[in-house]
């Protein structure tokens, strides 16, 4: 089993990076306007909620870019088949219970 | 507070902070369990998207095996939910109670082991052993209502023989996925309250980053007997609820 950062993480960590830094200022501007109780708190709240689901999915990709980019092939295909597990998952889940 | 506490234990250990979030929102803030349980979620989402960056960094996840075993608890954790209408959790969580304390006490008990897992080489039974052990997690974490790492940690220490900190950073890394599926089933069905989830979110990601830097630099003694007492709660927790409902 091979524990690899970088370069293979690279992608990813760099992704992770950048997203912290963006959804840590959306959601202090979304906890701030919910303080003063305006509607478009509530929106953003919204929001950022799919933002944060999104950005997860969003690994994904980034971890199948960092697996084509160190060889491995089998694992690049298993991370879509990962988000193809999740929305398909999700989707069922939603729909059945 | 609560989300910068959970994500701090969450990231420092490599869980993801439900086990603090779902008790705080509903003993202290009097949420309903049912409207705490989506909130801690996207919240343990957010925590492992903040923490695993530490550990990815330090070299101490193992992508591969997250790919493996997030397919297997993604499936799995939907089995489990679908399931949970079905069968009756008491004599479930009774027997997850006894699994959970035999696998503290086999923690505390091994030996680290410092080695690099990449001493030991790839073999394909180890994955499909990995993607076995994965499904039937994820089934009986959404049974039991569980996240899911305090069954992936022992499970990638005592069994694929990771170090505790690999352990560790792989499982903050995979339960962020199976905690998202939930988390998009909770949304969509509209469970998820929005406005108490975003500061949650915020506490995460701040606790989450500092937990995750504060756990790659951890002691391993100092690690296993915080996941032993851990465990204990989660035993006792579980062992108590399943004799409730017997």
């Amino acid at each position: 089993m091979t524990i690899e950062s970088t370069p293979k993480n690279a992608l990813l960590l760099q992704f992770q990076r950048i997203i912290w830094y963006v959804y840590v200022g959306y959601l202090c501007i979304a906890c701030l306007l919910l303080v003063t109780r305006t509607e478009l708190g509530v929106k953003l709240s919204y929001w950022g909620v799919i933002f944060v689901l999104i950005a997860t999915v969003g690994q994904l990709f980034f971890m199948a870019n960092d697996f084509k980019r160190s060889g491995s092939r089998h694992f690049m295909l298993l991370s879509y088949a990962l988000i193809l597990v999740i929305l398909v998952s999700t989707a069922l889940g939603a729909w059945i219970i | 507070m609560c989300g910068a506490l959970a994500g701090l234990l969450g990231g420092y250990m490599g869980l993801g902070g439900g086990v603090i979030m779902v008790p705080y929102m509903t003993i202290v803030l009097g949420m309903d369990i049912k409207d705490a349980v989506p909130v801690s979620m996207i919240a343990i989402v957010v925590g492992t998207l903040s923490a695993s960056s530490a550990y990815i960094k330090k070299d101490m996840v193992d992508t591969e095996l997250v790919i493996i075993i997030s397919i297997f608890m993604v499936i799995g954790s939907v089995i489990g939910s679908l399931l949970n209408a079905v069968i009756s959790s008491a004599a479930l969580q009774i027997i997850f109670s006894v699994v959970v304390l035999y696998a503290g006490i086999m923690m505390i008990t091994k030996k680290d082991n410092n080695k690099p897992p990449v001493l030991r080489g790839k073999s394909q039974g180890i994955f499909i052993l990995a993607a076995a052990i994965s499904l039937v997690t994820g089934v009986f974490a959404a049974l039991v209502g569980l996240g899911g790492g305090i069954f992936i940690i022992p499970i990638l220490y005592l069994l694929f023989g990771l170090s505790i900190a690999a352990a560790r950073g792989t499982s903050a890394l995979t339960i962020g996925f199976a905690a998202a599926a939930a988390a998009i089933v909770y949304f969509f069905k509209g469970q998820l309250d929005v406005t108490a989830a975003a500061p949650v979110m915020l506490g995460v990601a701040v606790g989450g980053l500092a937990g995750g830097k504060m756990g790659t630099v951890a002691r391993p003694v100092v690690v296993k007997v915080i996941f032993l007492l851990i465990m204990l709660y989660i035993a006792y927790k579980l062992g108590m609820a399943g004799f409730k409902n017997l």
